[in-house]
């Protein structure tokens, strides 16, 4: 299989999920169609209500994805698993060239530049980590600086008025789009765990108003649950009206009986124009 | 038209917090603004915080619920949140003849599609013993739907006894059916999942009760909030397991969900020392 036919199948992934975020937290389309059980968002714990009734800029929600994929016997290239939360391991993207930096960062910056609320020419972007003590931590530190932004915590984070800020010692400076590395649970203590130092009370509605951009969007866990994982092919049918270009692979017991059980991970960053994807072959192999 | 013309309410709800000390970055949620439905038109409404200088956003959540956002920066220790509005509600409307209602099978087929199927799921407060749901559905087994539904909320109201501060606003309807004792979110809660249970799809309602059935204009009485319940057999139907009356006039709808989960009147978080003291009035006014 051409690494091109991968690229588009992976792409054709994240569009068809992104368009199924939008359904899901709007009309809810096709559950009324039956293309999948409502039970699925519905009685999903990663279905979140409370970021219902509002589209973020752009209408995009999947700024960043990971899709897992694996060869079958033929050599052909099947999906094992979705990742449109908070895609990780980026660490081989960033460490690949020596001494240039990756196309992932600036890819990836340019994305969440393109997210910011509109009408805001020079956005303030930040990376929001759990902190230290994630064992992603080193990864946070890394992307930050490789895209020339700001890493800040929950503590450094406050909401005023419907409008998100950094504080520093220098006063307080309005923040436009949140690189989160901070799980839904975390990261709203008014909507979400209370018990949450994480994260910053006023969060959801301040990107509810419009006023900044979460990224990826809150409530995307619905679209990666293993359980809406069998009906993505019939999502691409449904949403794009084109054949799937990559097949899911058949299930955990079908991996056994692979040519080369070797797990590739392909990511792929969402401007809202385009969806640009580091082939899997790249990356991991 | 021959049709009763309803009742004008006016309605003051007021809450007050007191801290054990300083609290600062409070930020908070009011669920308080009556809906406009068929059944009742909210006239006017406004939420104002401390002496109103507090700006209040506002949205609709998922649930169709205005909800009333604002907060509270500076160091303060108490908090004061006026709701105020004017409804006009109407009669009960009588259920329609049930030959022109689905059947247990067709309530069971729609159910099962589109997003009725969230109200037939049990949750955390709403859920009841298996074997309490169990016992319950074979007593009402053989009735319609209409039917078997009265036929829970009477059975509520025999079971749990109205006793004001024998439970609180977390708990669970299987607790308060262990307890026999509860307020109308426990009755109304029981309900639900009684009703879900049933095979009926059903929410939780949250709102105000205007505490006699036909009051003098003019004159203001203390009413505490109230929730009830609602099914689905073909349209939304209340149930008032509480007063065991008809759902009219004295009733203002709030906000509808799964559970009070979904609904609360006022939710937030803040940095400081738990509440003292939290004071709830309701005041009903009948104008016409």
């Amino acid at each position: 299989m051409s690494a091109d036919l991968a690229s588009r199948g992976v792409c054709q992934r994240v569009r068809a999920l992104e368009r199924f975020l939008s359904d899901v937290y709007g009309p809810g389309r096709c559950f009324d169609d039956g293309v999948l059980p409502g039970r699925l968002a519905c009685a999903s714990g990663k279905f979140r209500r409370e970021a219902a009734g509002f589209a973020p800029p752009g209408g995009v929600r999947v700024h960043t994805a990971a899709i897992d994929l694996i060869h079958d016997e033929a050599g052909a290239l099947r999906v094992l698993a979705d990742h449109v939360r908070m895609p990780g391991r980026v660490s081989p993207l960033l460490d690949r060239q020596q001494g240039m930096p990756g196309e992932y960062p600036s890819r990836l910056l340019a994305a969440l530049r393109a997210a910011a609320p509109p009408g805001v020419a020079h956005p303030f972007v930040v990376v929001l980590t759990p902190g230290v003590h994630s064992p992603a931590y080193p990864e946070h530190t890394r992307l930050a600086r490789l895209m020339g932004v700001d890493l800040v915590t929950g503590g450094d984070l406050a909401c005023h008025r419907n409008r998100a800020y950094v504080r520093s010692r220098a006063g307080r400076r309005p923040v436009d789009v949140i690189y989160r590395r901070v799980d839904d649970d975390w990261l709203d203590p008014l909507h979400f765990r209370p018990d949450s130092l994480l994260g910053c009370p006023g969060l959801l509605n301040a990107a509810r108003a419009g006023n900044v951009t979460i990224a990826n969007a809150v409530g995307n866990g619905v679209a990666d649950d293993p359980l809406t994982y069998p009906y993505v092919p019939d999502l691409i049918r449904y949403y794009l009206s084109e054949e799937p270009l990559l097949e899911n692979a058949a299930g955990p017991g079908a991996a056994a009986r692979l040519a080369r059980p070797a797990r590739l991970r392909a990511f792929a960053v969402n401007d809202g124009r385009e969806v640009w994807v580091l082939p899997a072959g790249q990356a991991g192999e | 038209m021959n049709h009763q013309v309803g009742w004008r309410l006016r309605i003051e709800h007021v809450t007050r917090v007191r801290y054990a000390g300083p609290v600062r970055s409070s930020f908070n949620e009011a669920r308080m603004t009556p809906l406009t439905l068929p059944s009742q038109t909210t006239l006017e409404s406004q939420v104002t915080v401390g002496s109103g200088d507090i700006p209040v956003w506002s949205y609709d959540d998922y649930w169709g619920t205005h909800v009333s956002v604002f907060e509270v920066p500076q160091a303060h220790e108490d908090l004061l949140i006026r709701a105020t509005s004017t409804v006009a509600t109407g009669s009960c409307p009588r259920l329609p003849p049930a030959r022109q209602r689905p059947d247990w099978a067709a309530i069971r087929d729609r159910a099962e599609r589109g997003r009725l199927l969230e109200m037939t799921l049990p949750t955390a407060l709403t859920a009841l013993d298996p074997q309490v749901c169990r016992a319950v559905v074979a007593e009402v087994a053989g009735r319609g739907p209409d039917e078997a539904a009265a036929a829970i909320a009477a059975l509520v109201r025999e079971r749990i006894t109205y006793r004001p501060g024998a439970t609180g606003a977390q708990t669970s309807a299987s607790q308060a059916w262990d307890n026999g004792q509860g307020v109308c979110q426990d009755l109304a809660q029981v309900t639900v999942g009684l009703l879900r249970a049933a095979g009926l799809p059903a929410r939780y309602v949250s709102g105000y009760l205007h505490p006699r059935a036909s009051p003098k204009p003019g004159r203001t009485v203390i009413g505490p909030g109230h929730a009830w319940a609602e099914y689905w057999a073909g349209s939304w139907t209340p149930l008032d397991p509480t007063t065991g009356s008809p759902v009219g006039e004295r009733h203002v709808v709030v906000a509808r969900g799964r559970d009070y989960g979904d609904v609360p009147p006022l939710k937030g978080t803040y940095d400081g020392p738990p509440p003292r003291h939290m004071d709830v009035t309701v005041e009903l006014t009948r104008l016409a």
